[in-house]
């Protein structure tokens, strides 16, 4: 309970991002920079961008997969930059769920086992597990018969749910979504969010997409241009 | 949980998989095979002739007459007179001497005219002496002692009859038909030439080429060196003292009456050995070089399959899996294909010895073991196992750095 405490009071944001610049080679056309942007605790942000813009390496840089960049990034508190790619690994096993695009799971694992893969790299490893995993996969309606599917068997649609519940599984403090919906039709895909959403709970959820409809359905929206574009106030201030 | 993970993508890939494995599993059962049959041949080389001190035959090469008068291949160049055999065989440095007279055969099977002392003192392995299965040594002008493996292709067994051929191929067209032969006794198997000969006594060799009708005596009333002096192909000698054995050897090359040569048997095989040795080392590197191709082929196969599993490393990479997961996995399934196949060469070996080894018994007269030697099998399972791990190197790397960007771009 204490932990948790000093996490309210300390974590007042879940993502904190200062004078971020990246690129992957002097010769690159390619430039990322956010110069100022904050995420608070439990927000549910959708972030938007078009192809090419540079939403998956922002992610990227996020969750600690990608390492060269210049500035600040704060992940729950965590700065990334202080972190060796060890502990950047088991930083991300503990505290972040991912979701992709498509091809989220292990075909060749049952999506039981999927779901668990994610315990096996964790640090810290919870007790009552099972009762929350019990708890998830009802919320996301998936029953023992399905459970114990290959994923490769799955459908889509059930694919996801199945990526959501091991994002959610050991209640991470950030979930990061990269275009989850985009293989879906327009209802489920509105079904999966409103799923995902009620799921993340206390969760900050980073929902990152091309598609602008999806955004009435979360607290924040932001344009990854807008974010860039915050370069010149900051420079003028 | 690992070994799951790596035994469920393994079984996803199995295709692949499984012929990776056969393309160890081949080269390592090339590998073991040749091994195994240079040992044996080696050891079945070596074992064919112990405790002879020196092989005398007419002037020729020290490998020819080896040859001839121990592996039953070739002739001898000429032969030796009675006289010259009497003349060595009793001086004083000599402890016993065995005649052998070549030149007759039974059904492909070489027939040897020799005396009882060829069952004393022929020794093979390590000083082992010939033994007999049933029966004894012969006694009388007609009889004969079978090799264990005539007695066994042939079927014969104890006061069976039998008609000699003059020649020492399969076919001859003379038959010594006037003079059968009765089988008194039949020899244990020794794994060497010497099963598969026929022993008659040596005055019968002198017989069997003439017309005359002689009748079966007992051998004690035709002594050889009186009615019967028959020519020699060669004779075995023993010493009592080794020193005396190098002077022997250069009076015998040196004798004025006839030109002889004298050989050290063991050296003799010493240098046959070398001339098979030079096969022997091609043969290793080259299944050392197919090994080799195949560990090869298996990184080819897991860098190609990087390319479908870039995915799912990334999955894992997301998940939270260290780089040294990445890399345990794609090593453990190199480990795990290297030691599958190379479990299933060894059966494959063993299997294929089994089952070969009557047919290399028949045509080639080499007792092979099936078993093969475990120290030998257990350092090729290493090194193949090292090597695997080795390079498994290259994709696992390769892949935790390709993981780490492409999975999570899409």
């Amino acid at each position: 309970m204490g932990m948790l405490f000093l996490c309210v009071v300390f974590m007042s944001y879940s993502l904190s991002i200062n004078n971020l610049f990246f690129t992957w080679s002097k010769h690159s056309d390619f430039r990322l920079r956010i110069p100022n942007w904050q995420v608070r605790t439990g927000e549910k942000v959708f972030l938007y961008g078009r192809s090419g813009e540079g939403k998956s390496t922002l992610l990227n840089l996020i969750s600690g997969i990608e390492n060269r960049y210049t500035g600040n990034i704060q992940v729950l508190g965590q700065d990334m930059a202080t972190l060796s790619q060890r502990q950047k690994d088991t930083f991300r096993a503990n505290n972040i769920g991912i979701i992709f695009q498509q091809f989220n799971l292990l075909p060749y694992l049952s999506a039981e086992q999927n779901i668990l893969l994610a315990q096996r790299f964790k640090s810290i490893k919870q007790s009552s597990q099972l009762e929350q995993l019990a708890s998830i996969c009802e919320r996301l309606e998936l029953n023992s018969h399905l459970l114990k599917q290959k994923a490769a068997q799955l459908s889509v649609g059930q694919q996801q749910r199945v990526a959501v519940a091991r994002a959610l599984y050991g209640s991470p403090a950030l979930i990061i979504a990269d275009e989850p919906t985009s293989a879906l039709d327009t209802q489920t895909r509105e079904q999966f969010i409103q799923l995902l959403l009620d799921s993340a709970q206390s969760s900050t959820v980073l929902f990152v997409s091309h598609d602008m409809s999806l955004a009435s359905h979360f607290d924040q929206q932001l344009g990854l241009a807008e974010l860039q574009q915050q370069e010149s106030v900051t420079d003028v201030a | 949980m690992l070994l799951k993970l790596v035994l469920a993508s393994l079984w996803s890939r199995r295709i692949m998989a499984i012929l990776t494995c056969t393309s160890i599993a081949i080269s390592m059962l090339v590998l073991i095979g040749v091994e195994h049959l240079r040992a044996e041949v080696k050891n079945n080389f070596e074992r064919t002739v112990s405790g002879v001190d020196l092989i005398v035959g007419s002037r020729t090469s020290g490998i020819n007459l080896l040859l001839f008068s121990v592996f039953k291949i070739g002739n001898p160049s000429n032969n030796i007179q009675w006289e010259t055999y009497q003349d060595i065989a009793t001086r004083p440095q000599v402890e016993w001497s065995v005649p052998l007279a070549m030149g007759d055969s039974h059904h492909g099977f070489s027939v040897i005219g020799t005396t009882g002392d060829y069952f004393d003192y022929f020794k093979y392995a390590d000083k082992q002496p010939i033994s007999f299965k049933q029966g004894e040594a012969f006694n009388r002008l007609y009889e004969v002692v079978l090799g264990a493996d005539v007695a066994k292709k042939l079927g014969y067994s104890l006061e069976q009859s039998l008609v000699m051929s003059h020649g020492t191929g399969k076919v001859s067209f003379t038959h010594h038909d006037d003079h059968p032969f009765a089988v008194v006794g039949i020899l244990n198997p020794t794994g060497t030439p010497a099963d598969q000969s026929l022993y008659i006594p040596l005055q019968s060799i002198d017989i069997l080429h003439q017309t005359q009708d002689i009748h079966d005596e007992s051998l004690s009333e035709v002594p050889l060196g009186a009615k019967y002096q028959p020519q020699l192909s060669a004779f075995l000698l023993g010493s009592n003292s080794k020193i005396a054995v190098l002077g022997l050897q250069r009076e015998i090359n040196q004798y004025k009456q006839e030109p002889l040569s004298a050989i050290l048997p063991v050296l003799a095989l010493r240098e046959l050995w070398q001339i098979v040795g030079a096969v022997e080392i091609s043969l290793r590197v080259i299944s050392w070089l197919i090994l080799a191709t195949s560990l090869i082929c298996m990184t080819t196969m897991l860098l190609a399959s990087m390319k479908e599993r870039e995915r799912e490393l990334a999955v894992l990479r997301a998940l939270g899996a260290k780089a040294h997961i990445i890399i345990l996995l794609i090593g453990a399934e190199a480990l795990m294909l290297t030691l599958l196949g190379a479990v299933a060469g060894y059966i494959l070996v063993t299997v294929g010895l089994l089952l070969g080894q009557p047919l290399l018994e028949q045509h080639f007269a080499l007792y092979i073991s099936p078993y093969v030697n475990v120290d030998a099998v257990g350092r090729f399972f290493l090194i193949a196992a090292g090597a695997a791990v080795l390079l498994s190197f290259i994709p696992a790397i390769l892949a935790y750095k390709k993981s780490l960007l492409k999975g999570l771009k899409q």
